[in-house]
């Protein structure tokens, strides 16, 4: 796994809300792609790509820099003779989006988040 | 460009300098647009459920009126339509996020609601009053896991 703060060292306790944002996920792509499966099992390589609108290489690159830092989990497999490649969240994937996303909202302070 | 591409690409290039709160808004928005579109391609598993409520309800009547040739008809029906079932879902590239405990509390509540049907509609064989609503009943928990499932596509 890899950094996953911003920072580069342990946020004080009172530190602005941008030092808790994740690097492996905040750029636009990786963030699509986490949320996204964010709300499913699993899912087919090319229904990711679909819904987050990018090419086959942008989407293998992000992904292969979301499955080097513990947060995607890349399986191959055939289903009849068509191979296929399914996407998953890991555990620690959904810790970090759910963190992401919490430094996200602590952003927009408490009346707007 | 998607709006929450543009949002997210606004995010990214304020990264470890400046977040501002339009970017931290959009970049939310965009994650949830993301999550939203991908979910919804599980949609299919509400149309599975709801087509396993229908024929449950239909072998149910088969078992309770059609008599001997009704129940044979009624489990080449059914093992027909769950294969059918089964060799689609094997198929489909989105699985809902805890679509396990969704088919186990699906199928289970169902198989609890059909054994009850059939015993106690067992010495009713061809009431017509007991078996069209059991029928029904009986396609509950799987229409109800139809609609659960449409939920959790749109969530």
């Amino acid at each position: 796994m890899t950094s996953t703060s911003s920072t580069s060292g342990p946020a004080a306790p009172g530190s602005h809300p941008r030092h808790q944002l994740d690097d492996a996920i905040h750029s636009p792509v990786r963030l699509s792609v986490v949320s996204a499966l964010s709300g499913v099992d699993r899912a087919e390589f090319g229904e990711v790509r679909d819904a987050v609108e990018v090419s086959d290489s942008v989407l293998s690159k992000q992904v292969a820099a979301l499955e080097a830092a513990g947060y995607v989990e890349v399986t191959k497999g055939r289903v009849g003779r068509r191979p296929r490649t399914w996407l998953a969240l890991t555990g620690e994937g959904r810790a970090a989006l759910r963190a992401h996303l919490a430094a996200l909202r602590a952003l927009l302070g408490p009346d707007l988040g | 460009m998607p709006q929450w591409k543009v949002s997210a690409t606004l995010v990214a290039m304020s990264e470890r300098a400046h977040v501002t709160v339009d970017q931290a808004r959009s970049a939310l928005a965009g994650a949830d647009a993301a999550r939203r579109g991908l979910a919804a391609r599980g949609r299919w598993l509400a149309g599975c459920f709801g087509a396993f409520a229908v024929g449950s309800a239909v072998v149910v009547v088969l078992i309770g009126l059609g008599g001997d040739a009704g129940t044979t008809l009624a489990m080449i029906g059914w093992v027909s339509l769950v294969s059918v079932g089964v060799a689609y879902a094997a198929t489909r590239p989105v699985r809902l996020r805890r679509e396990g405990w969704l088919h186990a509390g699906g199928w289970v509540t169902w198989g609890v609601v059909y054994g009850a049907v059939l015993a106690v509609g067992h010495p009713r064989h061809g009431e017509v009053a007991y078996w069209v609503p059991a029928a029904l009943v009986s396609a509950v928990p799987l229409a109800v896991t139809a609609l659960v499932a449409l939920r959790w596509s749109r969530r």
